[in-house]
C-alpha cells in the first residue's frame, strides 16, 4: 500500500469511531471495498494509460479540521455579479464568508455535515453513478469530508449565480461532494473555483452528480487553478431528461495534476448538452479530461469543443467520448478538440471516440494539433508588437473562443481575463 | 427509405461467389500445435537450423502470450489444437516446374476466381504468386523479373535460394513477440511471397499474390517479405478467397515491407475471404499484422486495402516512419454486412525529421454489421516537422449495425502538425430521392453513392482492382465516361 | 396530359395540400406562386414522389395513368423532371457520370439504346454551352463545391440532357444574381416547345419577366385560391400576399 493510501487508512479507522450515523459507516464500508476491488489507478489501464498518479501516490495527505491560524482569505473581489457565494476552506464551509443565509426562493442548499441519516442516504443515492467513474469515486464515497447538496424546484429561475469557491490554508487531502437536482423548468448557473494558493500539496478527490427534470437547464462553470503540488481528481455525472439543456464549461488553468471524467447522459428525447472547456499546461504540469456522452434517446444533441494549450514540459490527455445508443436516431453531435504545442518538450495525448449503434445520426470530430499560425505571429511581430506579447495575444485568442461562450457576462468577463493571465502568475 | 434499405441489402448480401471448393488431394500433417509441430513444418519445409531455431523462439513466446482482447470483436476462443498447420497440394510435393505443370484442377481454381493466370499474366502484365492453402504454387513471370535483378518467389524457394536476405531481414519490422497473432505467424508459418527490389529499380510491372484457404479445418499463416533497396519502387497486389463453411477458419498472415532510401512500396489489398453466412455462421477469422518500415530518407510505404470479406477482420496495417522526409499512407474501405466484424485502422509512427501520413478510413456498415476504426498516430519528440492527415468516415445502412471510432493521436512535438476528421451519418435521403428523381433505380443509387463515398480510396488502387472492388461493394458502375 | 384532382397530402401529421386541383396540357408554363408556407415545395415533392409526403386523397393522373402508383425513378423516366431549390451534393459521384446514368436509364425505359460515350459527350457539351458552364464542372463530383448559381444551372444542364415532358421548376430563381437569373432563363426558354409543359413554383414575379407563363396560379393554405393569366402575377408583385390573409383565403372553411 502506498504512504497516500496509508493515510486514507488511518482517516477510515478516525471516521469509523464516529458513531453517529451508522447507516452513513455501513456505506463507507461497501465504498472503500469496492475501491479495494477497483485499485489504485496505475497507467496499464486503458482509462488511465497516459496518467500516472505515482507522485500523489507518495503523499501521506491528512484530512484537515482546523484552518491554519496563518491563512488569509484570498481575494474574491473576481466577484463582481451577484451571487449566492458559499466558501470553503480545506474542504469546509466557512459560513463567515459565504452569503447563502438568505436563499431565493425555490433554491434550497444543504451540507452533508448537518444533514439528518435520511438525507445523507438520499444524497448518497443520487451520487452512486458518479462514484463508478473511477476509482477514485468508491475512495470519495469511503472517505467524504463535506458536501453540498442544491435543490431547485419546479419552475424556479435563479437570475444569479451560485459561486462555489474553494481555498486551501494547508496540505490536505479532500473528499467533497456536489448534488445539483433541478427540477422541472428550473433554471441556474454554477460557477466553482478552486484555488491553491500556497505552493503545498493538496489534493481535492470530488463527485458531482447533476440531475435535470425536463425543461431544466442548468450552466456550470469551473475554474481550477491550483498552485504547484495541488491534484485535483473530480468526477462530474449529469443526467437529462426530455428538452433539459446542460451547459458546461471547464477550465483547466493550472495545477499539478488534474483529471476531470465527465460522464452526460441524454436519457430523453431532445436533451442538449453543450461543453466547451480549456486545459492549459506549463512546466511539469498536467491535464487529464475524459469526457463521455451517451445519447440514449432520439433527437438529442450534444457539442462538445475542448482547446489545449501546452508549453513548458506540460502534458494533457483528453479523451472524448461520444455514445449514441441503439434506437437514438435524429442524433446530432460535434466533438472538437484543438491543441496548440508552444514548447518542444510539451505533449499531448487526444483521442476522440465514437462508438455508434443507431443508423439515422449525424455524428463528426476533429482534432488538430499544431502551432502558432506563423502569418499570424509574423504579421503582428511586423507592427512592432514584441515576440513575447505576440505569442501571449495570439494563444489568448485561441482560448479566448471558448471563453466568450459563457451566457452569464460577469463570469465571461473573469474567466477571459484569468486566461489573458499567464499560467505561471496570478 | 424502405425500398432502398431492401435493395441495399440485396445488394451487398449476394451470395459469396467463391465459395466453391476444389478437389485436390492435399498432403497435410494433423491437427494441432506442439513443438514438434514446428519442427515438422520446418523440416517438410527443408528449412536452415536459424529458420528452426527463429521459429522454435517465437512458439516458446506464443505460449506465453494471451490473444489480444482490447478489440472491439466478439468470437468463443479458438482452439489451438484443432488446426491443420500444414497442409500442400499433394502433386506440389515435387514442384512444378513450370505452368504447364500446374494440377489443371487448380488452374480451374484460378480461372473461377477470375485469375486466369496465362491470361492475366500476359494481358495485363501482372505476375502472380499464387498461395493455395498454405503453398505457393506459381509464380509467373519470374524470369522476366529476375533480368532486372528482381526476385519475386514464394517464401520456401527464398528460404532455399536467397537464405541471407530472410536472415538479415526476418522479424525485423515485425518482430516475434509483437502480438499473439504475429508470434502464432512466426512460429508455424508455411509459405508467403518474397521480392527484392535492387538498388534504382522500379519493378516492370505490378506483383501480386492470390491467397486461397481450400482445406477444411486449416490454418492459413503465409508470411510475406518485400525488401525494396534505395532507389527502388514496386506495387504489389493482394487478393484472399476461401470456400464456404460452416466452421470459422483462422487466418494469420504478417506481411513485413522493408523501404530502403528513396524507396516506394505499394501494397494493396482486396480482401474477400468468405464473411460467414447471414446468421454468422462459418467464414474466416482474419487476424493479420501487416507493417512498413521506411528505413532510409525519403522512403514511402503506401498501403490500400479493400476489406468485404471475413467473418471478423483485425488488421492495422502500419508504417514507421523512421527515415528523414518519409512518407507513410494508409487508404481503407471496409465493409460490414450481415455479422460481419471489422476491428481495423493503421499505426502511423513518426521519428524521423519531416515525415509525412496520410489516412483515409472509409468504412460501411450494413445489417447487423459491426466496425471499428482503431488508429494510433504517434509523433515522437525527434519528428521535428511532422504531419499527419487523418479522414475517418463511416456511411451506415442499417438501424442495427455499428459504426466506432478510436482514434490515438500522440504528440511529442511542437514543430509538427495533426489534423484528424471524422464523420458518420446514415446514407443521404436527399442524395437518393434525387438521384431517383433523375431516373436512377434505387439500387443503382445506393451503389452510386457508395461508392462516390468510396472514391478516394478507390484512386488509389491499380485499375483492374479498382474495378474489382467497385464489383465486390456490389456496384455495377459501368466504364468511366470521358 | 398531367391531371391533379382534390389532391390532399400530408407531412408528418400536418396537412400541409387541402385539395389541388389543376390541370396542365402539351406546351402551358403555369406558375405557381404564393407565400412561404403555403404548400408549393410540398407539391413539387409530391408529383415527384417523394416519400416523406404522404398523398391522403385526392387523384394525380399523367396521360392517364396514375402518378401515384409509380415509384421515384417510373416518374423521372415517364419525363417528369424536378429542378430542386435545394440541389444536394453527393461526394465522389462525378457530375458527368450522373448525367449518363440518367440519360441512359431513360432511354432504357423508352427503348431506345443507350448512348456510347462520344455521342453522349458531344450532346452534353452543346448543352453546357447553352448554359454557359465550364466543361471542368462535368468532372467535379455532382454539387460538391459547386455555388448557388452554378447548382441550379447544373439542373438546367440536367433538364436539358434529360428532356422531359413535363418540367416542375421549385424555386429554380431563389438565391440567383440577376446574371444567373438571365443565364437560366435562357436555358429553359430554349427548351420551351408544344410538346413541353412546365410549371413554375416561385414566390417572387421576378423569374415570371423572364420566363413568360400562360397560366399563373396562387396557393395560399393548401389550395389554389385564385387563377388567372401573367397578370396576376403583376398584381401579386404590387399587392403582395397579404389580401390573401385578408380575404380569409387561409383556413379550412371556404
Amino acid at each position: 500500500m502506498n504512504p497516500y493510501l496509508e493515510q486514507c487508512q488511518v482517516e477510515r479507522q478516525k471516521r469509523q469511531t464516529d458513531p453517529v450515523d451508522s447507516a452513513d459507516q455501513q456505506r463507507r464500508a461497501l465504498e472503500w471495498q469496492r475501491f479495494d476491488e477497483c485499485g489504485w489507478p496505475n497507467t496499464r489501464l486503458e482509462k488511465w494509460k497516459y496518467t500516472s498518479l505515482s507522485s500523489l501516490e507518495k503523499l501521506a495527505l491528512p484530512t484537515a479540521l482546523v484552518r491554519d491560524p496563518g491563512f488569509v482569505m484570498g481575494s474574491q473581489d473576481f466577484l463582481r455579479a451577484d451571487g449566492l457565494v458559499i466558501s470553503w476552506v480545506d474542504g469546509q464551509i466557512d459560513l463567515e464568508n459565504s452569503s447563502i443565509s438568505e436563499l431565493p426562493a425555490g433554491v434550497e442548499i444543504l451540507f452533508w455535515s448537518t444533514m439528518t441519516p435520511d438525507e445523507r442516504d438520499k444524497f448518497a443515492q443520487l451520487l452512486v453513478q458518479s462514484r463508478r467513474l473511477s476509482a477514485l469515486g468508491a475512495l470519495n464515497g469511503a472517505l467524504l469530508s463535506e458536501g453540498v447538496w442544491i435543490r431547485v424546484s419546479p419552475g424556479a429561475c435563479l437570475e444569479v449565480p451560485v459561486f462555489l469557491i474553494h481555498q486551501t490554508s494547508q496540505s490536505c487531502a479532500m473528499h467533497l461532494a456536489v448534488v445539483v437536482e433541478m427540477a422541472v423548468q428550473s433554471q441556474l448557473t454554477i460557477c466553482e473555483r478552486w484555488m491553491s494558493t500556497r505552493d503545498q500539496p493538496t489534493h481535492v478527490n470530488l463527485v458531482t452528480a447533476f440531475h435535470l427534470a425536463e425543461y431544466a437547464q442548468l450552466t456550470w462553470i469551473k475554474a481550477q487553478q491550483g498552485g504547484n503540488g495541488s491534484y485535483h481528481t473530480a468526477g462530474l455525472w449529469a443526467a437529462l431528461l426530455g428538452h433539459a439543456q446542460l451547459r458546461l464549461y471547464p477550465f483547466g488553468l493550472a495545477g499539478s495534476l488534474v483529471r476531470h471524467d465527465i460522464q452526460v447522459l441524454l436519457q430523453q428525447p431532445r436533451a442538449e448538452c453543450t461543453i466547451r472547456g480549456v486545459y492549459r499546461v506549463c512546466d511539469r504540469e498536467m491535464q487529464d479530461f475524459h469526457t463521455s456522452v451517451e445519447h440514449l434517446a432520439p433527437h438529442c444533441t450534444s457539442d462538445e469543443c475542448f482547446k489545449g494549450v501546452l508549453d513548458g514540459s506540460g502534458k494533457a490527455v483528453f479523451n472524448g467520448q461520444v455514445r449514441v445508443a441503439l434506437d437514438a436516431q435524429k442524433t446530432q453531435s460535434q466533438l472538437a478538440n484543438h491543441n496548440l504545442l508552444l514548447s518542444e518538450k510539451a505533449e499531448i495525448n487526444t483521442k476522440p471516440e465514437l462508438e455508434i449503434f443507431a443508423d439515422d445520426v449525424r455524428c463528426s470530430h476533429g482534432t488538430t494539433v499544431g502551432q502558432l499560425d506563423e502569418n499570424q505571429w509574423f504579421y503582428l511581430r511586423s507592427r512592432g508588437i514584441e515576440m513575447e506579447t505576440a505569442r501571449h495575444l495570439l494563444v489568448h485568442a485561441f482560448t479566448r473562443e471558448i471563453s466568450d461562450a459563457i451566457p452569464h457576462a460577469g463570469i465571461r468577463d473573469v474567466m477571459n481575463q484569468w486566461l489573458g493571465d499567464d499560467c505561471y502568475g496570478a | 427509405m424502405n425500398a432502398s434499405h431492401d435493395t441495399l441489402d440485396d445488394l451487398i448480401s449476394q451470395e459469396y461467389q467463391h465459395g466453391f471448393e476444389t478437389a485436390i488431394e492435399a498432403d497435410a500433417i494433423p491437427p494441432g500445435l506442439s513443438e514438434e509441430t514446428v519442427r515438422l513444418i520446418s523440416a517438410r519445409k527443408n528449412e536452415p537450423e536459424f529458420l528452426l531455431q527463429w521459429r522454435l523462439e517465437a512458439y516458446r513466446r506464443w505460449l506465453k502470450m494471451t490473444p489480444p482482447s482490447w478489440a472491439s470483436v466478439h468470437h468463443p476462443p479458438i482452439d489451438y489444437q484443432d488446426i491443420v498447420y500444414y497442409s500442400a497440394p499433394k502433386s506440389q510435393k515435387d514442384g512444378p516446374k513450370s505452368l504447364d505443370e500446374v494440377d489443371p484442377e487448380l488452374l480451374k481454381t484460378y480461372e473461377k476466381l477470375g485469375i486466369p493466370l496465362h491470361e492475366r499474366a500476359i494481358l495485363a502484365g501482372v505476375a502472380v504468386d499464387a498461395v493455395f492453402d498454405s503453398v505457393s504454387v506459381a509464380t509467373t513471370f519470374k524470369e522476366k523479373l529476375a533480368e532486372v535483378g528482381i526476385i519475386f518467389c514464394s517464401f520456401s524457394e527464398a528460404v532455399q535460394h536467397h537464405p541471407e536476405w530472410i536472415k538479415q531481414y526476418l522479424g525485423t519490422v515485425v518482430p516475434v513477440q509483437d502480438n499473439f497473432y504475429a508470434a502464432l505467424n512466426s512460429a508455424v508459418f508455411s509459405d508467403g511471397s518474397f521480392v527484392y527490389i535492387p538498388p534504382g529499380v522500379r519493378c516492370p510491372m505490378e506483383l501480386s499474390t492470390y491467397f486461397r484457404i481450400n482445406a477444411k479445418n486449416t490454418g492459413q499463416f503465409e508470411r510475406t517479405l518485400i525488401i525494396a533497396d534505395k532507389g527502388a519502387s514496386v506495387s504489389y497486389l493482394e487478393g484472399c478467397t476461401a470456400p464456404m463453411r460452416d466452421e470459422n477458419q483462422l487466418h494469420a498472415a504478417v506481411v513485413e515491407l522493408v523501404a530502403l532510401e528513396d524507396a516506394n512500396i505499394k501494397y494493396s489489398t482486396v480482401q474477400n475471404w468468405y464473411p460467414g453466412d447471414k446468421e454468422g455462421r462459418g467464414g474466416i477469422y482474419n487476424f493479420v499484422t501487416k507493417r512498413g518500415d521506411c528505413r532510409g530518407a525519403r522512403a514511402k510505404i503506401s498501403w490500400t486495402q479493400v476489406e468485404t470479406g471475413s467473418a471478423i477482420t483485425w488488421k492495422y496495417p502500419s508504417v514507421i516512419l523512421r527515415g528523414d522526409d518519409s512518407v507513410g499512407e494508409f487508404y481503407s474501405v471496409a465493409l460490414t454486412n450481415h455479422r460481419q466484424q471489422a476491428d481495423t485502422g493503421t499505426k502511423m509512427i513518426h521519428i524521423g525529421k519531416n515525415t509525412r501520413s496520410t489516412i483515409v478510413s472509409k468504412g460501411i456498415s450494413a445489417g447487423f454489421g459491426h466496425q471499428a476504426y482503431r488508429g494510433l498516430v504517434r509523433i515522437a519528440r525527434s519528428a521535428r516537422g511532422a504531419r499527419n492527415h487523418t479522414q475517418c468516415d463511416s456511411l451506415l445502412l442499417g438501424d442495427r449495425c455499428q459504426a466506432h471510432t478510436y482514434p490515438y493521436i500522440e504528440v511529442k512535438n511542437n514543430s509538427s502538425t495533426v489534423e484528424h476528421e471524422a464523420s458518420t451519418s446514415r446514407i443521404g435521403e436527399d442524395q437518393l430521392f434525387f438521384c431517383r428523381q433523375r431516373g436512377l433505380s434505387a439500387e443503382d443509387a445506393v451503389s452510386m453513392i457508395v461508392n462516390g463515398f468510396c472514391k478516394e480510396v478507390f484512386k488509389e488502387l491499380p485499375m483492374e482492382f479498382a474495378v474489382e472492388a467497385q464489383k465486390l461493394l456490389g456496384v455495377s458502375l459501368e466504364g468511366s465516361v470521358g | 396530359m398531367l391531371q391533379i384532382k382534390e389532391l390532399t397530402a400530408s407531412v408528418g401529421d400536418k396537412e400541409i395540400l387541402k385539395g389541388i386541383n389543376l390541370n396542365v396540357n402539351p406546351g402551358e408554363i403555369h406558375a405557381i406562386m404564393g407565400p412561404n408556407g403555403s404548400g408549393k415545395s410540398t407539391l413539387s415533392n409530391v408529383l415527384a414522389g417523394r416519400e416523406n409526403v404522404t398523398v391522403t386523397g385526392g387523384s394525380l393522373l399523367w396521360h392517364d395513368k396514375n402518378l401515384l402508383d409509380m415509384e421515384i425513378e417510373e416518374r423521372a423516366r415517364e419525363g417528369i423532371f424536378l429542378a430542386f431549390q435545394y440541389p444536394v451534393e453527393i461526394p465522389g459521384v462525378g457530375n458527368v457520370y450522373l448525367l449518363k446514368a440518367a440519360l441512359n436509364a431513360q432511354r432504357q425505359h423508352r427503348g431506345l439504346p443507350e448512348l456510347d460515350a462520344m455521342d453522349f459527350l458531344a450532346l452534353v457539351k452543346e448543352k453546357m454551352k447553352l448554359m454557359e458552364m465550364n466543361e471542368s464542372m462535368l468532372y467535379r463530383a455532382v454539387n460538391e463545391g459547386f455555388s448557388g448559381g452554378e447548382k441550379k444551372r447544373n439542373e438546367i444542364l440536367q433538364m436539358a440532357v434529360l428532356e422531359p415532358e413535363l418540367a416542375i421548376l421549385d424555386e429554380t430563381d431563389s438565391g440567383l444574381d440577376i446574371d444567373a437569373l438571365k443565364i437560366v432563363s435562357n436555358g429553359v426558354n430554349s427548351l420551351r416547345s408544344p410538346t413541353r409543359s412546365m410549371i413554375l413554383v416561385t414566390h417572387y414575379q421576378r423569374l415570371l419577366d423572364y420566363i413568360k407563363p400562360d397560366f399563373v396560379h396562387v396557393l395560399a393554405g393548401g389550395r389554389i385560391v385564385r387563377s388567372g393569366g401573367p397578370e396576376l402575377a403583376h398584381e401579386l408583385e404590387r399587392d403582395g400576399y397579404a389580401w390573401i390573409a385578408e380575404s380569409g383565403a387561409y383556413g379550412v372553411g371556404l
